[in-house]
């Protein structure tokens, strides 16, 4: 495919998401879909950039002015109507949660309120670590992971324990936990809560670059209905907030990311997301570490 | 879904692997039945979802690389992109809100959208070397 196609491709493609495509060009898309594999990759990665664009545009402030409420509205799934009933059906089971709320939040000093993590220090030297996503609430689980003290020149950052990381070959790492948002104190507010999560990480060598990730999913199911078919549905979630930062070769020490989630009131459950990608295959030998996770509540300043 | 049985791993979990599918092609479904009058006939319906289904393991990737490209966009252009997706992709009222000539703005969308795929596939291909 020259630059032209590609070029007209991404014409066809945005007409299409806007819902604006004429017959004419209904018709060249169809058929340049048809008979190019490329097309169809070049497809499959516009809808993902699609999805992505929403999940992580939504939830910003449409305009930067301070104090405004930008009225909810449903993600580019809950916009996609149904022709039957029947479809309609399976469409409301599968995305009726679907929904991202986008809030403009005054910023001043805020009030925060720490949520209760389970073992955020990682002070329980013999804490079991389940594999795979957590069974419910109260428990860390994830990829191979164990509570070390200092090692590898690390040190905790909290206390004298953090979690060791293992190195994996695919050189991404996860550790996830669920919490219960369902005790929350109603507090003030409109249809969301804004929750804030921190968490620091070091890695063994500090030589290799990395990127350490922060995932936040707002869900209306209770943490014990999650499990991990839900997982693999997880872009259904109410709300979600990603936070990434890329730390380059050299750079020591802990590195704290932090990310804020609207979470619609709905939302019984937060499933936190924390991991590490090493994008360097001979540097997936060596472990990363997590420390002091932090979830907190913030309460805007009263308006005066 | 039955269709797609063959991409199934015997041994994973079968519930996680349906649900995704079924997530999937319920998707496809429903973005090709939204407002507008035109859809995708079934046969391409059908290699679509066959081939999405292969596609699928690329997805997680795919957001996470997203979220590096869109921090490299200027701030004007993340604006425009948070606009068009608070509109609900109507780029005509949009193009009115700005007073700006729809085409303009439909370029300016699509070019943005491929500079961002392209930094999605040169993301997830770096990974890969």
């Amino acid at each position: 495919m020259n630059p032209d196609q590609k070029k007209r491709l991404f014409e066809l493609f945005t007409a299409h998401a806007a819902d604006s495509l004429t017959p004419e060009e209904h018709a060249e898309l169809q058929e340049t879909l048809r008979r190019d594999a490329e097309a169809r990759r070049l497809w499959f990665v516009h809808q993902d950039v699609e999805m992505g664009l929403h999940a992580h545009l939504a939830a910003e402030p449409v305009m930067p002015a301070k104090a405004v409420v930008v009225t909810p509205h449903p993600s580019v799934w809950r916009q996609w109507r149904p022709l039957t009933a029947a479809a309609a059906g399976l469409v409301i089971g599968l995305f009726s949660a679907s929904v991202v709320f986008g809030f403009v939040v005054q910023r001043g000093v805020e009030k925060r309120t720490p949520l209760a993590v389970f073992a955020p220090s990682f002070e329980r030297a013999q804490m079991p670590l389940a594999n795979g996503f957590p069974s419910g609430p109260g428990q860390w689980s994830g990829d191979a992971a164990h509570v070390v003290a200092a090692e590898n020149g690390v040190q905790a950052k909290e206390g004298k324990f953090m979690l060791r990381m293992e190195p994996l070959s695919r050189g991404v790492l996860r550790i996830y936990q669920v919490l219960d948002l369902q005790s929350l104190p109603n507090g003030e507010g409109g249809e969301s809560r804004e929750i804030e999560i921190s968490a620091s990480f070091a890695a063994a060598d500090a030589e290799a670059p990395v990127r350490y990730v922060i995932r936040a999913f707002g869900v209306t199911e209770a943490p014990e209905s999650l499990d991990a078919a839900w997982f693999h549905r997880r872009e259904e979630a109410i709300a979600s907030a990603t936070r990434g930062v890329d730390v380059m070769p050299g750079t020591k020490g802990w590195q704290t990311v932090s990310v804020r989630i609207q979470v619609p009131r709905a939302a019984r459950s937060l499933v936190l997301f924390l991991g590490t990608r090493t994008p360097d295959k001979t540097a997936r030998t060596s472990p990363h570490y997590l420390d002091d996770v932090r979830v907190s509540l913030l309460t805007p300043p009263p308006l005066p | 879904m039955w269709q797609k049985f063959g991409s199934f791993e015997s041994g994973t979990d079968f519930t996680a692997w349906a649900s995704t599918i079924c997530f999937y092609e319920a998707k496809y479904f429903q973005r090709t039945a939204s407002r507008s009058p035109l859809h995708f006939d079934d046969d391409l319906l059908a290699l679509l979802s066959t081939e999405r289904a292969e596609d699928l393991e690329q997805h997680e990737r795919r957001m996470e690389a997203l979220e590096v490209c869109m921090e490299s966009l200027r701030e004007d252009d993340r604006g425009l992109l948070r606009t068009s997706c608070a509109g609900h992709g109507d780029i005509t009222a949009l193009a009115e809100k700005m007073g700006r000539a729809p085409r303009t703005l439909y370029n300016k969308l699509a070019l943005l959208r491929r500079l961002l795929a392209d930094c999605v596939m040169k993301r997830l291909q770096e990974e890969s070397l």
